[in-house]
């Protein structure tokens, strides 16, 4: 567990498959961090307004809006927060390549991944 | 001359004045123009000049009726005119059937009725034009159907080839012998391995089936002339060479295939990784669960690790399919790996041992998509090869000097303990669609591994044997280390 006296690291984890979204956040709330998961992209960004995140791990192909725009649309809001993409697909790397065009760099990782591999890319962002 | 209309030229062959005389009163009053000869020799020097008929005597001074008449119809000049014999006499009925044997279009006997000369006379022209009209028109029609690239038969109600023109022939490599006079339903028979009536049913189905005859495809129309009202039909059969169409139709269905082969396995890899992470996230976290004891902490590592495994393949899976347009600097040993780690499970499950050798530090410049397709191809067919019964393949990889280029690069071999390649399949296993396998073998593996292969400018040699220790296949790949724009210079230099 980390150090109780300073404020708690808050982590969104965005994906439409909510027990990927849920099983993703309850790992992450036993290590220690405040965990919020959506299971759609627009809920992640209402949030936000309220309270910013300061990482961000959303899949990237959702019905309505890609982690990629929810990603610049978080950082308008909340430029102090991180991102992780995560996705199964490899179209996700044109998508990726185009933000990049816009001057959005991201790192992305690919599912499955391990959860362990998971903590030790958080704990890198840090 | 009268002011009849002109009814044709007549010659007239008699040794008798009299005779000939009288002809041409009757044939001149009848509007027939007339020419004299009194003798065969003489007859046939007038013949050559094409009257529209020849009259002649049997009994000449100089040669026999049926000797004349011979004479005229061996000569391809007079052969078409026609030829009215007569005799003076009363001769036997044999007499007239050697005089008509003899070539003669028809037999009168003196004396003869005028009007029944003439009659006879107007016929025989008659005839004769109808003739050279109809041999005009076939011949017109044979120049024109011959020009056609599609095979065409006219057929006779009873199913007889009429005529047919050269393209029919050379479509169905026939001589004239073989199909003018010939029985339609035999041609089907012989060449297309159908019979006429399964045809016709296909057709009156509302079916046109395209026939095969050797390695050609043809579209067949069959129809119904339509003729006088009186007369039954003739039919006239199309043939129109589909071959290539049918083989652009096939590679297109086959691109078209392997597209949505490789859309589906991205599909279903992409659906699989989303349980596959929900399922790693579980097991984490029962896990992390502080009231799980020894054993079941362990089983739940053992779930972890096979969950990786099918993560491997999802893995592969998608890197296959994913589309590299700029080549990359990649590490062979590294794409072999990947390639190898897919086929693990057949090769457990086969007991086939691999023996890998990989000794190569040289980074090639590679599409790693293609490429692991390439090599993919390779070891499914040696896996093919050894079958279920074991064996041994070994892979390597190694840096190398290639001897004909002096090309530096990688060379990649595949070796097998299976059945080996028959010296006939050798030459024809880099063709797109041959195949040993049946239904199982797409016969596009070897294809698509040298098209990637002359694509990045290596080089695909094989060897194998059939029998003994060795027996086996052994596919041998060169890949250049350089950029395939800078090898492709490299190439021309040594071609020059
Ligand atoms: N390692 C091998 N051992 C024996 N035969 C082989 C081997 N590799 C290829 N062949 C032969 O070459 C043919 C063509 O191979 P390929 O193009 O991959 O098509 P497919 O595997 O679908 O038949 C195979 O059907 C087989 O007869
Ligand atoms: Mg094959």
């Amino acid at each position: 567990m980390s150090d109780q006296t300073k404020p708690r690291e808050t982590i969104f984890v965005v994906d439409d498959e909510p027990v990927v979204a849920d099983t993703l956040a309850a790992i992450l709330r036993q290590v220690g961090f405040a965990t919020n998961s959506f299971h759609h992209p627009q809920a992640a960004l209402d949030q936000a307004q309220i309270n910013c995140p300061n990482l961000l791990i959303t899949d990237v192909i959702m019905p309505g809006m890609t982690g990629i725009d929810l990603a610049i649309q978080m950082q308008k809001v909340c430029p102090q927060c991180k991102v992780l993409l995560f996705s199964g697909q490899a179209a996700t790397a044109d998508l990726l390549e185009e933000a990049r065009t816009r001057g959005h760099e991201f790192e992305l990782l690919s599912k499955p991944i391990h959860p362990a591999d998971l903590l030790a890319k958080i704990s890198n962002q840090e | 001359m009268r002011d009849l209309a002109y009814r044709g030229r007549v010659l007239i062959i008699d040794d008798q004045d009299a005779t000939r005389y009288v002809f041409r009163r009757i044939l001149t009053k009848a509007g027939f123009q007339v020419e004299e000869a009194a003798t065969g020799a003489e007859g046939l020097s007038k013949s050559l000049d094409g009257p529209d008929l020849i009259i002649s005597d049997v009994n000449l001074p100089d040669m026999l009726g049926y000797d004349l008449s011979r004479r005229i119809k061996s000569n391809p000049v007079t052969s078409s005119i026609p030829l009215l014999q007569i005799s003076a006499t009363f001769i036997s009925e044999e007499s007239k059937v050697q005089a008509l044997e003899g070539g003669a279009d028809s037999y009168l006997v003196q004396p003869v009725e005028p009007t029944f000369l003439v009659a006879q006379v107007q016929a025989l022209i008659r005839m004769r034009k109808a003739e050279i009209s109809s041999r005009l028109s076939a011949i017109e029609w044979q120049t024109t159907f011959n020009a056609l690239n599609d095979g065409l038969a006219l057929i006779d109600p009873a199913g007889v080839i009429l005529r047919t023109n050269q393209s029919f022939l050379r479509l169905l490599d026939l001589k004239h012998s073989d199909a003018e006079g010939k029985k339609l339903f035999e041609i089907f028979d012989s060449k297309f391995g159908l019979p006429l009536t399964d045809f016709l049913a296909f057709r009156s189905a509302g079916q046109s089936p395209e026939l095969s005859y050797g390695s050609r495809w043809f579209r067949v129309l069959y129809d119904r002339i339509p003729e006088e009202p009186f007369r039954e039909d003739a039919f006239i059969l199309l043939l129109t060479e589909v071959t290539q169409q049918r083989k652009l139709q096939e590679t297109l269905k086959m691109t078209e295939r392997l597209a949505a082969t490789g859309r589906l396995a991205h599909v279903i890899a992409h659906e699989i990784n989303n349980p596959l992470e929900a399922l790693a996230n579980l097991i984490f976290l029962v896990q992390q669960s502080p009231v799980l004891d020894r054993g079941n902490r362990e089983l739940m590592n053992q779930a972890l690790i096979q969950l990786e495994r099918i993560s491997e393949i999802t893995k592969q899976i998608l890197i296959y399919h994913r589309e590299s347009k700029q080549p990359v600097l990649a590490d062979g040993t590294d794409l072999l790996q990947g390639v190898l780690a897919m086929f693990r499970p057949q090769m457990m499950v086969n007991h086939v041992e691999l023996i890998t050798h990989f000794k190569s530090s040289r980074p090639v410049w590679v599409h790693p998509g293609e490429m692991r397709q390439a090599f993919g191809n390779l070891v499914s067919n040696a896996l093919d090869a050894i079958g279920e019964d074991g064996g041994t393949l070994r892979v390597s990889c190694i840096d190398t000097t290639d001897l004909l280029t002096k090309r530096k690069g990688v060379r990649f071999v595949f070796s097998d303990s299976g059945s080996g390649i028959p010296q006939e399949s050798l030459l024809h296993i880099f063709d797109a669609f041959y195949t040993t396998k049946d239904l199982k073998g797409s016969g596009i593996g070897l294809w698509l591994t040298s098209e990637v292969i002359n694509k990045h400018r290596g080089r695909v040699r094989v060897r194998s044997r059939t029998s003994g220790p060795f027996r086996g296949a052994l596919f041998d790949i060169f890949l250049p280390e350089r950029r395939p724009d800078e090898s492709a210079i490299i190439l021309q230099e040594v071609h020059s």
